[in-house]
């Protein structure tokens, strides 16, 4: 399990890429993460929510209801240029932490 | 299901209804529906599957800064039991009782106050004071007025403070009560109004009548003038803190929108304002009067006083009830 506190600065990252190739909706995006994370890591409902909200403020994905296949309405969120920008700076910034952190770790053997 | 509603709307509960905070809980409430249903779904037993959606839901802390709810959040924790108060139907009646008591006690020390300087002023021989000569005993009575009043504002006071404690906390009612006391401030606004119109054109009435003996004024009518006057003040400003102060208390009752703590404090304002507003008209009058020699004019300290103080009641009145119906649309 990886703590929640170290993911922090990159829950926003998650959330994009959930939203990359179609919209989807609350509990869809919480469900994709779950998968990719392999239960390594457990998004909180809050902590998708209010990451969500700020995204569309700032205008990376816009909202809209939608219709889920079992009939039921979702709000559903979609992806905005800006958003996919704001994705790839993430993806890039994450690469140079990687690389940062990565010129620290000895291989202990 | 039930279980997972309850668990967020007691989440939820202390927090103001704005869109932000409401959109915030049907999101929520919607996550939480679409996975406790895939659980069930996959076979995993109800309970286990509430506690896995309870587990999973987080903190709204989280969400403090986004929704604009910190101020609110950090009140809730800060009262450890939250902002908010049970309180039941006979609590509820019992503090309608303490409040109309407090009532009787502020408008009875105003009336007596008032009463006081009326039979000064009409005991007051031909232009009073002239020559520096008021009547010792109607001035002893005056004063004896005056301290009965500084007593029965302090023991409305009490009452009035009795509640303070939940000045700030919201009172939860059980929803019929609620719902009862909503519909009996419903069916009191039309006395509520007629007793503020009937107050305030009392007040009015009464400064018109020096005014019609007013090339009498200076004689002993001219006194009996004034203090009728000052009697019938004292009838409309009883009328005035009565009418006030039943409004506040149910005002507090069925003000459950209304969060922000300045507006609640605006509660009872009627009551708290009227025992220092009167002595401190008491002592400019009698200050004026004595210091000034000015006991010829010094009574129209009353009627300014009078009129002064409608002023203030409606102006409470028309201000602080309702503003919660606006804000809560947003």
């Amino acid at each position: 399990m990886i703590s929640a506190d170290f993911i922090r600065g990159y829950v926003d990252l998650l959330v994009l890429e959930s939203l990359l190739d179609e919209p989807s909706y609350g509990y869809a995006i919480s469900k994709r993460i779950e998968q990719l994370a392999q239960g390594q890591y457990e998004m909180k409902e809050t902590t998708l929510y209010s990451a969500v909200r700020r995204l569309e403020k700032s205008g990376a994905v816009t909202s809209f209801q939608g219709t889920h296949t079992q009939g039921r309405a979702r709000t559903y969120y979609r992806l905005t240029d800006a958003g996919r920008r704001f994705y790839d700076e993430k993806c890039e910034e994450w690469r140079q932490t990687v690389a940062l952190v990565g010129r620290f770790v000895r291989d202990s053997r | 299901m039930d279980a997972i509603t309850s668990y967020i709307d007691h989440m939820f509960r202390s927090l103001p209804p704005t869109t932000e905070v409401s959109r915030a809980r049907s999101e929520l409430l919607q996550m939480s529906e679409d996975r406790y249903r895939e659980l069930l779904a996959e076979g995993v037993s109800e309970n286990e599957a509430v506690g896995r959606v309870i587990t999973q839901f987080g903190n709204l802390d989280e969400l403090a800064d986004d929704l604009g709810i910190r101020r609110e959040l950090d009140r809730a924790g800060s009262e450890g039991e939250g902002a908010s108060v049970e309180f039941s139907h006979e609590e509820a009646e019992h503090f309608l009782d303490v409040r109309r008591r407090g009532a009787w006690f502020i408008s009875a020390g105003v009336f007596v106050i008032l009463l006081g300087i009326s039979q000064l002023v009409f005991f007051a021989e031909g232009t009073a004071g002239v020559d520096g000569n008021t009547e010792t005993v109607p001035l002893a009575l005056l004063f004896v007025c005056i301290a009965g009043a500084v007593a029965l504002f302090i023991v409305g006071g009490v009452s009035l403070s009795r509640y303070d404690r939940l000045e700030h906390k919201e009172l939860r009612l059980e929803p019929q009560v609620a719902t009862a006391y909503r519909a009996q401030r419903e069916r009191e606004q039309g006395t509520f109004v007629a007793l503020l119109a009937g107050g305030v054109a009392l007040i009015i009435l009464a400064v018109a009548i020096p005014a019609i003996f007013v090339d009498a004024t200076s004689g002993p009518a001219g006194n009996r003038a004034v203090a009728l006057m000052l009697v019938i003040i004292a009838i409309g400003v009883t009328i005035l803190i009565q009418a006030g102060m039943r409004r506040g208390a149910l005002d507090r009752l069925t003000a459950e929108g209304d969060y922000a703590p300045e507006k609640r404090r605006s509660n009872s304002i009627t009551g708290r304002v009227a025992g220092p507003y009167w002595m401190l008209a008491a002592a400019v009058f009698l200050g004026w009067s004595f210091i000034g020699d000015a006991w010829d004019r010094s009574w129209m300290v009353w009627p300014i006083a009078g009129i002064l103080f409608g002023a203030v009641v409606v102006t409470i009145e028309s201000f602080s009830p309702d503003k919660r119906k606006v804000d809560g649309g947003r």
